[in-house]
């Protein structure tokens, strides 16, 4: 892909990129960043992208990528850890947005794609680079921890 | 409310939030910035890219500094570096005014904050015919010319309406201090409508900034000379400096280690227990003698201005490249791979184009828990120039195959290489973890 499609492309789609990175930060600026670095590591790599089809797929994993990577530098600077499954009852004292940040990362990823950023199963699954089966799994998972009982999107 | 109603909640607020106007044309932009018009330098090419994202990184902060009538709230323009905040909190900055215009940019240079060995000038920019500019700092010595071993910061981009502080900086590396006088050019760029496009130069200003000699006097030398064994190899703590910009632990490896020192997880304690880590986005400088030895300079924040008597330092882990073993030799039309480090395959060699320009893209299999070797960029000189390695990962391959457990795949995009056979450099071959930290007293008493 060209980087002139490429930008184009991505100013079409940085709004739901950035609803996700808000989802997944839970702070504006850090969302910002996070599109920023997501947009600028795809404009370097945007030559291999043979088909341009995969571009929301494609970019979307960056962007996860980028935000996976400020959340590690943000847990050397506090204490904000994960809530292991087998603590489920934790969950039920957070507000959503806060269990939401604190699951499992794979759990995460599947839940923020589906219902924060309106992705499908099938591109769920793309994005995540899993198994369509395995995202079925985690999204169950994740609901069942987040006590959601919401409609197939 | 139920979990269902906070969830319908959620939806409602992100549906008003809309993303920032600017930031797909910053980041292209960006990129650019960093492909044409910066260089690295032989010899510190990884550490010019890690200070390059620190100042992307903090460009967010320099947009953001509103106009500072007085000096004390230069403070705010200054949040990117803890050690430049202390300084600018304890009246150390100093206000200077020094104007220069031409027919497209007018700027004026307000303060800096100078001392033995790095300068940091703040600028505001005003242009009538340029909403932005992008910029690019060089610095030189009064002759005109450049420093040998520097690294220069800058604001990537500037607002002209001349409202906003921006920086550009230069420390030296090595042996030489700041001399009394030093040139900076400051040369604009204006971005194309088409962002495709290379942006035109539009200003090239240049300023002699001279400095005060109580400054650029002013730092603290303490030898230490500890030797220490981090795991199976020998590492010298050799000196700490300590200079109002930043601190660094300079430490040196011997020629009888199987392996080169390649990261050192450190931080300072002074005795009233204030705690120096090393800044975000900024690493190890590393300079390698013909002799075997290894001689590393590592970078925290200042206790300058914080009148310690005694300080600690503190090393947890470290992680070490084995010698001979420094890169990864691929053939790429052959699509092999020699020298792999430990748990790495070679996934696929494939062709690829950047930008309508021939490329290589070589997959490597890497388990999980060494996957941070990999990461941003780097150029690595060849014959004639230099080609570019990018390191990208992911969880599945380009079939969408995922990675077995415990694995993900790395992409290695290399541009611009006119060979068959590349070597991908190597960070990391193991790394070494304290089970009780390691302590090393500094006597600041004994400061030079």
């Amino acid at each position: 892909m060209k980087m002139d499609e490429f930008a184009r492309r991505s100013e079409e789609i940085k709004g739901r990129l950035y609803k996700t990175a808000i989802v997944y930060l839970q702070d504006p600026d850090a969302a910002e960043e996070a599109l920023a670095e997501a947009v600028y590591r795809g404009v370097k790599a945007c030559g291999k992208l043979k088909d341009p089809g995969l571009f929301d797929t494609w970019m979307t994993r960056i962007l996860i990528n980028a935000c996976c990577d400020e959340l590690k530098r943000r847990k050397r600077q506090s204490s904000v850890d994960e809530i292991p499954e087998d603590a489920a009852e934790k969950y039920d004292s957070l507000p959503l947005r806060d269990a939401v940040c604190r699951l499992p990362k794979e759990l995460k990823d599947v839940i923020v794609l589906r219902y924060f950023s309106g992705y499908g199963l099938k591109e769920t699954a793309d994005i995540l680079g899993i198994p369509q089966g395995t995202a079925a799994t985690r999204q169950r998972r994740a609901l069942a921890l987040l006590r959601l009982e919401l409609e197939e999107v | 409310m139920n979990r269902n109603e906070e969830y319908m909640q959620m939806l409602g607020q992100l549906d008003t939030l809309k993303a920032p106007e600017n930031t797909v044309k910053r980041s292209v932009r960006r990129y650019k910035i960093n492909k044409y018009l910066v260089r690295p330098l032989a010899g510190i090419a990884v550490v010019f890219a890690a200070f390059t994202v620190l100042v992307n990184v903090s460009m967010k902060v320099a947009f953001a500094a509103s106009r500072v009538p007085v000096l004390r709230d230069l403070a705010s323009a200054v949040t990117f570096s803890r050690s430049l905040k202390d300084a600018v909190s304890n009246g150390y900055a100093q206000l200077v005014d020094i104007k220069q215009s031409d027919e497209n940019v007018s700027v004026s240079v307000e303060y800096l904050i100078v001392d033995q060995k790095t300068v940091t000038v703040f600028y505001r920019a005003k242009s009538d015919k340029y909403e932005e500019l992008l910029v690019s700092p060089l610095f030189s010595t009064t002759d005109g010319k450049a420093f040998s071993s520097t690294v220069t910061g800058s604001s990537n981009a500037v607002s002209g309406d001349g409202r906003q502080l921006y920086f550009a900086s230069l420390e030296l590396l090595g042996e030489g201090d700041m001399p009394s006088t030093v040139l900076m050019k400051l040369s604009f760029y204006a971005p194309e409508a088409d962002i495709t496009q290379m942006p035109k130069s539009v200003s090239d200003l240049e300023f002699e900034l001279s400095f005060d000699p109580e400054f650029t006097s002013r730092g603290k030398h303490i030898e230490l000379g500890q030797s220490v064994r981090l795991g199976d190899q020998t590492v010298i703590i050799k000196s700490v400096d300590i200079y109002p910009s930043y601190m660094t632990v300079a430490t040196e490896s011997t020629p009888e280690n199987s392996a080169w020192l390649r990261s050192l997880d450190l931080y300072v304690l002074s005795d009233k227990g204030e705690r120096f880590d090393v800044p975000e986005g900024v690493s190890v400088r590393s300079y390698s003698s013909n002799t075997g030895y290894e001689i590393s300079n590592y970078r925290l924040d200042s206790p300058y201005f914080y009148n310690a008597k005694d300080l600690k330092l503190f090393i947890s882990s470290a992680g070490w490249l084995e010698k001979g073993k420094e890169h990864i030799e691929v053939d790429l039309a052959g699509r092999s791979a020699n020298g792999l480090p430990e748990g790495v395959t070679l996934a696929d060699v494939s062709r690829t184009d950047v930008n309508g320009k021939d490329a290589w893209l070589v997959t490597l299999r890497v388990p999980e828990a060494r996957k941070s070797d990999y990461s941003g960029g780097v150029a690595e000189p060849c014959e004639g120039g230099y080609y570019t390695v990018f390191w990208q990962m992911w969880r599945s391959d380009h079939n969408g195959k995922e990675a077995p457990a415990g694995y993900c795949y790395i992409d290695c995009l290399i541009e611009d290489c006119p060979y068959d056979t590349v070597k991908l450099p190597v960070n990391i071959s193991y790394t070494w973890q304290a089970e009780t930290q390691l302590e090393i007293t500094i006597d600041l008493r004994s400061a030079d």
